[in-house]
């Protein structure tokens, strides 16, 4: 009863116009950035950061949350017409999306997609709004010992997720880590690794590092690239046939609980969650051999999985107060500006907050598949849209928006020194999402550290006998372990010349 | 192509490299302290050590890399024309500079024709009018609408 009252206190809230309204435009700017390849979810959410420093904190997270779902549903259509991902976690859509409208069935591919993905996103809501209040109750026993283990556990799990050499992702991770401790020490009190810039005291922007990291430096890499074509198809009838609902209806009921539970792994999300149920729907497909010629299961099953990731990576935010994925890290620091603190108890002393934003997400879903369907015209037209003219207008909102949240101009600075560091990584396959992740993670991680350190009387075997946090940091050995044997074998099967070397 | 990329990739890991010891030499002048009694460099000194020992085994792998995978990264940055990418962050920087003293309206204009001139060269006609409207507009949302103070410059 607690829970249907409680969502009921989250619809008043969300159905107010002026909260509908913010809500539309998260979801709708989500949609137009995972249409538009070029620009993500993080650089987006730190560019409108100064939409939600006017705003209250309720309208400002609807807004940003709306723009994490908005983009999952927006990629899939770019990655259906155009064989180029709107967003990462769209990747796996090209494959068989792309040859449905080759083979004339675009409109089948971008209906499946939006309806799955209003399906994995609802579900997805619904497990977050059942789930979130017993596990923050569990979590409310955790100390700074257990925090450690899970935080360490979560930064394994990126390094490991994140690219193709874990020395690389190693590295971003302690360098996102030590810029994590560039300011004012809290328990000393001395200013740390500022080399002399006041400026720096109250450390490193976070919307400056994200903005610079994957806003500028990816426009600075299409930069050089050539101008995408549109696939020239009639989308026809958005609806699939009763044959590919039979098809479709198990993977998407598959793909939603997959996803939903591999968005809470730390550094998973959409990425991981597409990538896998496409793999499972393959593996127990009667024809694996014709997924990636065109197969309406291929686009059904990533397509829900990435959106049913969302409301999996609400969990460790909320519960524990700790970012699943860098989108999450770009979120928490929202409510930190708003002042608000994401953990145990988070949900008990801001019911109103966190009910409304639940409700909104429920409300979100449903504007995503109304803005998506009926609107697939004006998406496809927009795709039309000339890099040259876009790319202007991405980096003169970044310059705005990074100047807006301190009024500094040592941000704009900031943000371009971080464009062309990430621009420089990206291009030596350095991934960038452990640098950010990290840096959010670093001064809770170092706090944590510390307050373990005073309980344990400076023990370090302290660690190893918190069963929580040991098992987190055998998780975290045994990823490290895993991840150095496969690139081994890799090294071994490339000099040997079994496999081409890239 | 090739000799340069290869260049460029070891200078990245040797400037992380670099960072990481600037770091240590930081916390040492923080005071690292024990176990016992952390000092503020205590946890930076550990990461920029880990960090460091790091970019050893990348520095070597980067000596050793064969001309075929730089070759690879060459294709994969699709071999553009990179002067877009020096006169975007020029134009950038001097956005930076010059935003304190001619304020936002200007700076907004000249940022715009040069980001749209670099797409599209021979439409000066479309570039003017192009950066005045988004200049003008961007004005009207952020300074007028949303209450962003933004410098006057000129109009000061």
């Amino acid at each position: 009863m607690d829970f249907l009252n409680n969502l009921g206190i989250g619809f008043v809230q969300v159905l107010q116009p002026i909260n509908l309204l913010y809500c539309f435009i998260g979801v709708f700017v989500g949609t137009l950035i995972g249409v538009l390849p070029g620009i993500g979810p993080v650089g987006t959410m730190s560019m409108l950061f100064p939409l939600i420093i006017v705003s209250t904190p309720f309208q400002g997270i609807i807004l940003l949350a709306g723009i994490y779902y908005g983009a999952m549903y927006g990629g899939s259509t770019t990655s259906i017409l155009v064989n180029i991902p709107g967003e990462a976690a769209s990747v796996i859509t090209c494959l068989d999306g792309y040859q449905m409208a080759k083979q004339g069935r675009a409109g089948p591919a971008l209906g499946i997609s939006a309806i799955g993905s209003f399906i994995g996103g609802t579900f997805s809501v619904l497990l977050l709004s059942l789930l979130a209040v017993p596990l923050a109750k569990v979590a409310l026993d955790l100390g700074p010992v257990e925090y450690v283990g899970l935080m360490t556990m979560g930064l394994a799990m990126t390094i490991y997720l994140s690219g193709k050499s874990l020395l690389k992702g190693g590295i971003m991770t302690f360098l996102g880590l030590s810029l994590g401790c560039i300011g004012t020490d809290l328990v000393t009190g001395k200013v740390r690794l500022t080399f002399g810039l006041h400026e720096l005291y109250d450390g490193l922007n976070i919307a400056s590092m994200a903005m610079g990291l994957f806003g500028i430096s990816e426009v600075l890499a299409n930069l050089s690239l050539k101008e995408r074509v549109v696939f020239k198809t009639k989308v026809g009838s958005l609806f699939p046939t009763l044959e590919d609902w039979k098809k479709c209806a198990f993977p998407i009921v598959r793909s939603s609980f997959l996803g939903f539970f591999l968005g809470i792994i730390p550094g998973g999300g959409g990425v991981i969650s597409s990538f896998v149920t496409y793999a499972v729907e393959k593996k127990i497909s009667k024809y694996p051999e014709k997924f990636g010629q065109g197969v309406i299961e291929g686009v059904a099953a990533p397509e829900t999985a990435n959106n049913a990731a969302v409301g999996g990576a609400f969990i460790p935010l909320f519960v524990l107060g700790i970012p699943s994925n860098v989108i999450m890290a770009v979120l928490m620091s929202a409510f930190i500006v708003y002042g608000v603190a994401p953990g145990p108890r988070f949900i008990s002393s801001n019911i109103e907050l966190f009910w409304g934003i639940i409700a909104s997400m429920y409300v979100g879903n449903i504007m995503l598949l109304l803005i998506n369907l009926p609107l697939i015209g004006i998406w496809i037209k927009l795709l039309k849209i000339p890099y040259s003219i876009l790319f202007p207008l991405i980096i003169l909102f970044c310059c705005i928006g990074v100047y807006s949240i301190d009024y500094r101009i040592f941000d704009v600075l900031l943000m371009i020194i971080f464009g062309i560091i990430g621009f420089f990584l990206n291009k030596y396959d350095y991934p960038l999402a452990p640098l950010v992740f990290s840096f959010v993670l670093g001064p809770l991680l170092e706090d944590s550290f510390r307050q373990s350190l005073i309980i344990g009387s400076s023990d370090l075997l302290y660690f190893i006998k918190n069963p929580i946090t040991s098992v987190s940091f055998g998780i975290s050995l045994f990823l490290f372990l895993s991840a150095f044997f496969r690139q081994s074998r890799k090294k071994v099967m490339e000099s040997s010349g079994f496999i081409e070397k890239n | 192509m090739k000799a340069a990329n290869k260049k460029a990739n070891i200078v990245i890991v040797l400037l992380i490299e670099l960072f990481g010891i600037l770091i240590i030499i930081e916390s040492f002048k923080l005071e690292i302290g024990t176990i016992n009694n952390p000092g503020a460099g205590f946890f930076p000194f550990f990461l920029a050590m880990a960090m460091c020992s790091l970019c050893f085994p990348v520095l070597i792998n980067s000596i050793k890399e064969s001309d075929a995978l730089y070759e690879k990264i060459a294709q994969k940055s699709g071999e553009g024309p990179f002067w877009k990418v020096v006169v975007t962050l020029g134009l950038m920087m001097v956005y930076a500079v010059f935003l304190d003293t001619l304020g936002s309206l200007i700076t907004f204009f000249l940022l715009m024709v040069g980001l749209f001139w670099i797409g599209n060269p021979h439409r000066w006609r479309f570039v003017l009018g192009m950066s005045a409207l988004v200049a003008i507009l961007a004005n009207l949302l952020f300074i007028t609408i949303l209450k962003v103070p933004f410098p006057p410059g000129i109009w000061r």
